[in-house]
């Protein structure tokens, strides 16, 4: 029998009994739509942790004091001025640099205020974390040496206190203080990697942060970042660094007092557990792909009780045993089929909302699809091959003797 | 030439370990473009015959010969191409596919000889042509009458042009009105030059052949040529000349006969 004569009968079964045809693909769609959308879901992550990755080159690191190390109570050390001095000239490659101070303070302007996130940073801040000014300037090295009361501010903060004015020039009141906004930034976008700023952030030079917060004059850093050119000067960059901090400051009962962390292998962290939540989900989708795939099977076998007359019909008029084979196998194959291409769909949408939602690139490529429907018509002809055998094992005339 | 030779043919039923011995030894030679009735009551081993004549079923011991070739050592295969191309096959029960119309159910063994989608339109339509059921070609089997599905399964054992036709109580499930005109379809069948093989318990059927034999435990009883075979078609002339009053009451139960036994169905 022809391939698309079997088609053509397999879907005029599945029209008569449509609600069975819809119960038995569930299976094989639940775990192809599985499939589907955890490999369009991954790629989408691993593509935006990559382009992210692209953004900041892979070669950030950062020193932070390791507050593992401590115990309750005790108090730390942090790193000064002359540990990042030595920092700055001891590093090769080193590009930008910088520190984090985050604060919650009330923002006034006119009898307007608002809670604000204040965050310390340093001149090279903006081009670390890919921040765009949108009015004005950012920091410059004499605003921090010269602890300047300005302030960057988002987009959000801006409106909500300024409504229709030019924020640039305007004088703001933060903890008592003033500070004249000399920028205005972009929006920040929802990235993975960020310095915690949102788009209610207010920005001020570090150092007087680091002098409200710690005290006086002399600044000091609980966590540093550094920005360098190479893979290479990172990895020289965290030796030099980790063996500077423990020969100035000593041990703390065998730990190291401070932790140098990479971005590069914070990337490959992620993407660890991305791996194990993909096994995960894929183990998941096998199994109901499997468990699908024994429903198939199920539902053939009651077919072929079912129409038992009808297949010694047929071969009372002259089908052969592999027509019988052939025509059963592909109307398991068509189940499967129409459960897989339904999968394929649901899985697509699935991710298509959550890529829209992270706002991650949503990519289903060609390969994706096809190996799902790959998988699909391989299960329908696994599970579809003993039901067939069975249905054309008979004489005809035992066939037709069946009051089904 | 005979078309058919069987030999010394034996068919055991097992049942766990009870033996049923439907067919003991029989013989028989059947020539080209006869029309046989095989007659015999209930349980003599008349279907066991001819499911084994029509290649649906295989002999526990003997020899079969269908147009000079030995068919009781063909593989499945090759047995399934000879119920295609030289065998047709008519049953009590019509066996119509239930889903598909007629013309579909007509098309069906030309499916499996390969053609073409029209070339299997253009043969089901000739077929059904041939039984005057060209007007009902769209119909499923349940929008017909028993009669009518009898015309398409007989359309279905012609399409393919086989060499023989058999048919096993043809007329089993219809009013004798409508079991007449099926028997008139068959004679001019022959008359049209096909080889038929028809199983009966009916001696007034059995008499629209040529030669009757007569089964009794598995067994041939008796072999006779009918001098004079009953002409159906007369027979149904003859019906229409009643008087008007006789017909219509004759039609009337007729329709509820059918009725009856649509019921049943
Ligand atoms: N599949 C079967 N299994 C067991 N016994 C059978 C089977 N088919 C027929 N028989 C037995 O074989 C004998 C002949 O049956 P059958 O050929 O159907 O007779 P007929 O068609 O003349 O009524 C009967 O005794 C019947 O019970
Ligand atoms: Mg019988």
């Amino acid at each position: 029998m022809k391939i698309t004569e079997g088609l053509r009968e397999s879907i005029s079964v599945m029209g008569g009994n449509k609600i069975r045809a819809v119960l038995t693909i569930l299976g094989i769609n639940f775990g192809v739509g599985c499939l589907i959308a955890i490999s369009v879901i991954g790629l989408a992550f691993r593509d935006s942790v990559g382009s992210e990755v692209g953004r900041y080159g892979s070669t950030l690191l950062w020193v932070q004091v390791d507050g593992n190390s401590y115990l309750k109570g005790e108090s730390r050390i942090l790193m000064d001025g002359r540990d990042i001095k030595f920092f700055k000239q001891a590093l090769p490659g080193l590009q930008s640099s910088g520190t984090l101070f985050s604060e919650t303070y009330t923002a006034a302007y006119m009898g307007e205020s608002k809670e604000a996130q204040v965050l310390g940073v340093g001149p090279g801040h903006f081009e670390m974390f890919d921040s765009k000014i949108e009015k004005g300037r950012t920091f410059i090295e004499q605003d921090i040496s010269l602890r300047k009361r300005v302030c960057v501010i988002r987009p959000d903060i801006a409106a909500r206190l300024f409504k229709d004015e030019d924020p640039l020039g305007k004088v703001i009141r933060l903890s008592e203080r003033n500070y004249t906004v000399i920028g205005v930034t972009e929006r920040a976008n929802n990235m993975l990697l960020s310095d915690g700023s949102d788009n209610n952030t207010i920005f001020i030079p570090d150092s007087l942060v680091g002098a409200k917060i710690w005290g006086g004059n002399f600044v000091k850093y609980w966590i540093y970042l550094f920005k360098f050119d190479s893979i290479e000067n990172v990895e020289i960059a965290e030796e030099r660094i980790n063996s500077y901090l423990e020969k100035k400051y000593g041990l703390l009962r065998d730990l190291p007092r401070f932790r140098v962390q990479r971005l590069d292998s914070f990337v490959g962290m992620i993407d660890r557990i991305l791996n194990i939540i993909t096994t995960l989900v894929t183990v998941i989708a096998a199994i109901s792909i499997v468990v699908g795939g024994l429903g198939i099977m199920n539902i053939m076998l009651v077919a072929v009780t079912e129409r038992t007359r009808e297949i010694g019909i047929r071969m009372a008029v002259g089908a052969t045993k592999t027509d019988i084979v052939v025509q059963f196998i592909i109307e398991a194959i068509v189940l499967c089929l129409i459960g897989g291409a339904t999968g394929v769909f649901f899985g697509a949408v699935l991710a298509a909302v959550v890529c829209s939602i992270l706002e991650w690139k949503f990519m289903l490529s060609f390969v994706i699809v096809a190996g799902a429907l790959g998988i699909s018509t391989f299960i329908g002809l696994v599970f579809g091959i003993y039901p067939a055998w069975k249905a054309s094992r008979l004489m005809p005339v035992e066939a037709l003797r069946s009051d089904a | 030439m005979a078309i058919i030779e069987l030999r010394d043919i034996d068919k055991i039923y097992k049942m766990g370990n009870i033996e049923v011995r439907a067919l003991n030894r029989v013989s028989l030679d059947i020539s080209e473009h006869d029309f046989l009735c095989i007659m015999g009551a209930s349980g003599s081993g008349k279907s066991t015959l001819m499911n084994i004549i029509g290649c649906l079923d295989r002999p526990s011991a003997g020899s079969y010969h269908l147009g000079g070739k030995d068919v009781s050592g063909l593989a499945d295969e090759q047995l399934a191409a000879v119920r295609n191309k030289q065998i047709g096959f008519v049953f009590q029960t019509f066996n119509l596919l239930p889903r598909i119309s007629a013309r579909k159910n007509v098309e069906l063994p030309l499916i499996y000889s390969g053609y073409s989608a029209k070339e299997r339109r253009r043969m089901a339509d000739i077929a059904l042509d041939r039984v005057e059921l060209s007007d009902r070609a769209g119909h499923k089997p349940n929008e017909l009458s028993g009669g009518q599905r009898q015309r398409v399964a007989i359309a279905r054992a012609l399409v393919n042009s086989p060499s023989i036709i058999f048919a096993d109580e043809p007329t089993g499930n219809l009013d004798s009105r409508t079991g007449l005109n099926i028997m008139a379809l068959f004679q001019k069948l022959h008359e049209e030059g096909a080889t038929i093989v028809m199983v009966t318990h009916e001696m007034d059927i059995a008499l629209h052949g040529k030669r009757i034999i007569h089964l009794r435990d598995g067994q041939i009883h008796g072999d006779e040529a009918v001098k004079k075979p009953a002409n159906a078609a007369a027979a149904i002339r003859n019906l229409a000349d009643l008087n008007k009053q006789d017909l219509e009451e004759a039609m009337s139960l007729h329709s509820n006969v059918h009725k009856s036994q649509e019921s049943v169905e």
